[in-house]
């Protein structure tokens, strides 16, 4: 019983930081119809500026830099590359969807490449304040970063939740999503949109970095870009179009994982290290289900 | 739309034909080259025949069809190691007992081929009930799902280790380094020179069939399904048919391209067909133009032919530095140009290279026109293709290689009309 | 969907047009294929016999005039980019030295250095190896148990001695393969002997391995699943794949079944990994790993206190030669330009490949034959070659099985100038003396 709360808390706290990655994922696609598969370079990047800062200056100071470096980042590749080939017109048509998603993937590999290169085979620490650290209730152990993370990723995602449905922004956002040409007749100004939305999504990422580096895991090495890889099925599970579906995604995907880590041992017949690909084993039992996701609205065209 | 060529002006026609023989010329360069190339080159060269073969296939899928696909290596990965099983006997590698059927290599080859397009149909159900985005992460899913699978089957593939591939052989003629002492004009005739031509010969009918798929009504059907799904069945295309079936003649493509991946490197493990081999893919359709065959082997030489030679050559290009040194080392420098290739590609060339030339002949023969010898307008004379919102739709290219380009699509960029 | 061939209608112009342009065009390639192709004719007669030195010595490939071309296939941007980068300092520091003292081998040929490097993938590895083959006498280095399972039947073929820097055992059963230092089965085993020998665990402990599902791990879980069955202990096991930096869940469910002690076959990243969460769920039992499982940076993250406190490790091989170890240092130090810099494990590691890469070649050198052929024949004469305490003694005589028993049980500390101190050098322990290779 203690092994399958402690599982259960650590899939949690793990699967709040998949969801902060999910939402931005959705985020950009509601606003732009980008599947912004350099997402994992973004939680890279915030990382990584953190990471280089943090000696200089401080932790503090070196994630608000990190945090606003990323989302800023994210605005002017939405301005300089993304809004020049989509222009947002709604359901954008099957060859501008392949040709966005692949300058994604080539922005990916530039900056990957570049901060991997930077990296070399260092392990760099963010040092976080709050150490390696934890807590333990009846035997339940759990770090104090995955603590903060969960709180953190809580206190966001309500905020994200009530700026999405009382905001001036929020509403835009959900109108051009629905609609992209009549939200435009009625003047809502798509690119302001979609601009806040990558800014938003890069600060998250950013976040969601901070946490994934520390304790217990030893610090940020390349490999954090693959938890973007992570992110997309959390994404899709919960429906593309759907902010709460990003959530459940998420920690949908973080307690699976963390399960089925754990009971390793009943389940041989899975073959080892299952881990990894359960996200998108659930993910594609989710999509022949129901093709939505689990929370989307979105209607496929069918013939 | 195949017959647009036939009505042109004797000049224009000519160029076309001039352009044909130099392709013939091409191919029999290509197929002098084993005579001077050192080993090292003809392994680049196979490496790329066999990206060449596996980006036609991807072209087919996503330029044609419009279906967005991340995962050709998978694909890739069925035909590399169903050809490994069914070709190798059975043998102990490391610590894992290797299965295999001892079948002969041509016979293995084919049925990898058919095992990755039954791979390809198996996945279509999902992918009917897709469109674009979605289908572009589910796709994604069948690498990661795909590569876990095959890593856990490790009497098939070897497992994390890998298995080696048996050599490729026709008939008793093995395509590995014997004492035979065959020589050709004096040249000895060893793995890579045998494998050369077996990769040329392999390129040469898949971009044939290409070809002749993408012209024939089978293509013409394709080609309205990704336009309008719903346009398509209106005219009575069976939308969900032809889109299973372009799976299904990609994912061959993709095997047979794994197959000859087995061939070049040796051996294959589940671990080589990661999601940056289907990243690739895209890489190399996208730069040579979706949709074109020819743009499929531009992009090869591009994206596969790049890395090997900065690193042949990094000695001597004063910007690359050793590998571990901090600078920017010869397979980093490769990999940030195709990276900012591809979106300097998409902003501002979404055709691609195929596109490039294309625009070239386009001008060429509108000067010919201007000199009033040529009948016919460029885009005349012939049935116009149906042509919908392709033209808004940047980077679907319909132009089938450089000069062969028989129709012309609306939004084609301008400095291709401005000579008109 | 049969293919239809476009391009109807070409009239008798065009016909004799591409007749004319294809028959121009064969007779040309033709010409140029049989007049100029300079390919073929540049089979090298066998290089004459080298004078220089008392005996003559017969010499081919790798050898032209009096350099002796080695190859390395290393890591320097991959995975094991740390040691790779120690690695090659360290030959060439060797060889640099052995050149100047020696003048090089047989007293004639100075050794060089042909480096590629992999990147650690299988693909740019035997691309690299094709490039190379043609220009060495030996392999002196392949790094990474998968590259080494794949070239090992090309090193057949060509007749190469090669080195993987790889200790796995099926690698033993190439004769071609000289393997130095223990392979990770034996490894393991006397890790656990160590343990027992000194009372950190007790007979009967449940073992829990976390290890990657691949040669390196699989091997390792062998010399687990022998200890135990000796010492009526329980494995329970956890395979991970090598970019899994977060193993609480894995730790959980160990400390659920009640782990006395913990085995790694991973990433340096994942001993730190396995420490932070062994910390977290309070699970304070002996941790143990195996070769490539440390580097000195872990000894600057969070997982200090830990990794000081109950990590062991056992390698094949763990020290410099005692003798010049500091000027070894200092010439590490310079190479790197670092006055504080410090070496992974691999430095020693590097210096125990080139020495035993030396000796071999001495060995070819003495029996008079330098060719490839030579020194594989060289290679397998050896039976107890003695690298002076970089390794264990080598038999080389014996494919299938570890060249050596002894394995280096070290712990890190963070004031030693390596930061790592050995706690039982050259150790073979009970269990590690009578272990067969499991069929």
């Amino acid at each position: 019983m203690t092994t399958f709360v402690s599982l259960l808390v650590n899939g949690i706290s793990q699967g709040a930081v998949y969801a902060l990655i999910a939402l931005g994922f959705v985020i950009i696609f509601k606003a732009s119809e980008v599947l912004n598969f350099a997402h994992g370079s973004m939680l890279f990047v915030g990382a990584y500026v953190t990471a280089r800062l943090v000696p200089s200056i401080g932790f503090a100071a070196a994630v608000a830099i990190g945090v606003a470096g990323t989302a800023l980042l994210a605005v002017v590749l939405e301005r300089l590359l993304f809004s020049r080939v989509g222009r947002g017109t709604g359901l954008a048509s099957q060859g501008q969807v392949a040709a966005l998603t692949i300058m994604t993937l080539g922005l990916d590999i530039v900056i990957a490449t570049d901060l991997t290169r930077r990296i070399g085979s260092r392990v760099l620490s963010l040092d976080q304040p709050w150490g390696t650290g934890a807590f333990s209730v009846g035997g339940v152990g759990l770090s104090y970063n995955r603590l903060i993370a969960m709180g953190t990723a809580a206190v966001l995602i309500l905020a994200f939740l009530a700026a999405f449905r009382f905001t001036g922004w929020g509403v835009a956002l959900r109108a051009s999503a629905e609609d992209a040409e009549a939200a435009a007749l009625m003047g809502i100004r798509h690119w302001q949109v979609s601009a806040l939305a990558w800014l938003v999504a890069g600060g998250l990422a950013a976040v969601a970095a901070v946490f994934l580096t520390g304790s217990p895991t030893p610090g940020l090495d390349p490999s954090i870009r693959t938890v973007a890889f992570l992110a997309f099925p959390a994404a899709i599970i919960g429906g593309l179009d759907s902010t709460t579906g990003a959530l459940a995604g998420g920690v949908l995907v973080g307690v699976v994982q963390s399960l089925i880590a754990g009971y390793a041992e009943h389940l041989q017949f899975l073959g080892g290290d299952f881990g990894g690909a359960v996200p998108y084993v659930l993910m594609l039992a989710v999509l022949l289900a129901r093709p939505a996701g689990l929370f989307g609205t979105r209607e496929l065209t069918r013939v | 739309m195949s017959d647009v060529r036939v009505s042109h002006g004797p000049r224009a026609a000519l160029a076309t034909r001039l352009l044909l023989v130099s392709l013939l010329v091409a191919l029999l360069i290509l197929a002098a080259l084993p005579l001077y190339l050192e080993e090292f080159w003809l392994r680049v060269g196979f490496s790329i025949f066999a990206a060449v073969i596996g980006a036609i296939g991807l072209t087919i899928l996503v330029g044609t069809t419009g279906q967005l696909s991340l995962g050709h290596a998978f694909f890739l990965a069925v035909g590399a190691i169903s050809y490994c099983w069914l070709a190798s006997e059975p043998s102990t590698l490391g610590s894992r007992h290797l299965g295999g059927l001892g079948l002969p290599p041509l016979l293995a080859m084919v049925l990898a081929v058919l095992i990755s397009g039954i791979a390809g149909l198996l996945f279509s159900p999902v992918a009917a009930r897709l469109r674009g985005i979605y289908l572009g992460i589910a796709s994604l899913g069948l690498v990661f799902v795909g590569q876990h699978v095959l890593n856990s089957a490790s009497p098939l593939t070897g497992g994390y280790n890998g298995r080696r591939t048996p050599d490729f052989s026709l008939f008793g003629f093995v395509f590995d380094d014997d004492n035979s002492g065959l020589k050709v004009l004096g040249v000895p005739f060893g793995r890579a020179e045998r494998l050369w031509y077996l990769g040329l010969v392999l390129v040469v009918l898949a971009a044939w069939f290409a070809y002749g798929l993408l012209r024939s009504r089978p293509g013409r059907a394709l080609r309205a399904v990704r336009d309008g799904e719903i346009a398509a069945a209106v005219t009575g295309i069976d939308v969900t048919g032809y889109r299973a079936r372009a799976f299904l003649v990609s994912s061959m493509y993709a095997g047979l391209a794994g197959v000859l991946y087995a061939l070049s490197i040796g051996s294959v493990a589940p671990e080589s067909f990661t999601v940056e081999v289907s990243i690739q893919y895209l890489a190399i359709i996208l730069l040579g133009g979706l949709g074109s065959v020819g743009g499929a082997m531009a992009g090869a030489v591009f994206v596969i032919g790049l890395p090997l030679l900065l690193e042949q050559y990094s000695e001597s290009l004063p910007f690359l530095a050793e590998p571990g040194s901090g600078g920017v080392t010869s397979a980093e420098a490769a990999k940030y140009a195709y990276g900012i290739a591809v979106i300097l590609f998409v902003l501002f060339q979404p055709r691609g290279l195929a596109g490039i030339a294309y625009a070239l002949v386009r001008r060429r023969r509108a000067a010919a026109l201007r000199r009033g010898d040529d009948g016919l307008p460029p885009d005349g004379g012939g049935t116009a293709p149906p042509r919908g919102e392709r033209a808004s739709a940047g980077g679907t290219a319909d132009v089938d290689a450089a000069g062969a380009a028989t129709s012309v699509p609306v939004g084609a960029p301008a400095d291709a009309t401005s000579g008109g | 969907m049969s293919p239809v061939m476009a391009g109807r209608g070409r009239g008798p112009r065009w016909r004799s047009a591409g007749r004319v342009s294809l028959a121009l065009g064969l007779s040309v390639v033709t010409l140029l294929a049989a007049a100029c192709s300079t390919k073929g004719d540049d089979d090298k007669p066998a290089a004459p016999a080298a004078s220089g030195s008392a005996k003559v010595v017969k010499t081919g490939q790798g050898i032209s005039g009096t350099e002796l071309t080695l190859g390395n296939l290393n890591d320097v941007t991959g995975f094991f980019a740390a040691s790779g980068k120690d690695l090659a300092i360290a030959y060439d520091l060797f060889w640099k030295d052995y050149n100047q003292k020696n003048g090089g081998i047989c007293g004639t040929y100075t050794v060089k250095l042909e480096n590629a490097d992999s990147g650690y993938n299988v693909q740019k590895a035997t691309t690299a190896y094709a490039a190379m083959k043609p220009k060495v006498a030996a392999m002196q280095m392949v790094l990474g148990s998968a590259i080494a399972t794949a070239l090992s039947e090309d090193l057949t073929a060509d007749d190469l001695v090669g080195i993987p820097l790889a200790w796995s055992q099926s690698l033993s059963d190439n004769p071609n393969y000289a393997i130095v230092g223990s392979t990770y089965d034996v490894e393991s085993i006397n890790g656990l002997d160590y343990l027992l020998e000194k009372g950190v665990i007790s007979k009967g402990v449940k073992i829990g391995h976390i290890y990657h599902d691949s040669e390196y791990g699989i091997n390792a879980d062998a010399g687990v699943k022998y200890w135990a069955a000796q010492n009526g202990s329980q494995v329970f096991e956890q395979k991970v794949g090598p970019l899994q930096n977060d193993l609480s869940s894995q730790v959980t469910a160990l400390k659920g079944q009640g782990v006395g002690v913990i085995a790694i076959t991973g990433t340096p990243t994942q001993t730190a990994a396995l420490a932070a969460a062994t910390k977290t769920q309070g699970l304070n039992v002996p941790l143990l790993g195996n070769g490539p499982t440390y580097t000195p940076d872990l000894l600057t993250g969070d997982a200090k206190d830990v990794l000081l406190d109950r990590f062991y490790f056992a390698g094949g091989n763990g020290t410099l030669p005692t003798a010049e170890a500091a000027t070894v240092l200092a010439a590490y130090r310079q190479a790197v330009g670092k006055a504080d810099a410090i070496p992974t494990p691999a430095l020693s590691t590097g210096y125990a490949t080139a020495t035993v890469m030396a000796k071999i070649l001495e060995a070819a050198c003495a029996a008079g034959d330098l060719t490839p052929a030579g020194i594989v024949a060289a290679k397998k004469g050896l039976t107890t070659l003695d690298t002076g305490g970089l390794t264990g003694k080598l038999d080389y005589s014996k494919p299938g099985i570890s060249p050596t028993r002894q394995s280096f049980v070290v712990k890190p500390d963070a004031t030693a100038d390596v930061r790592l101190k050995i706690v039982a050098p050259l150790y073979e322990g009970p269990n590690a003396k009578t272990y067969v290779r499991a069929k």
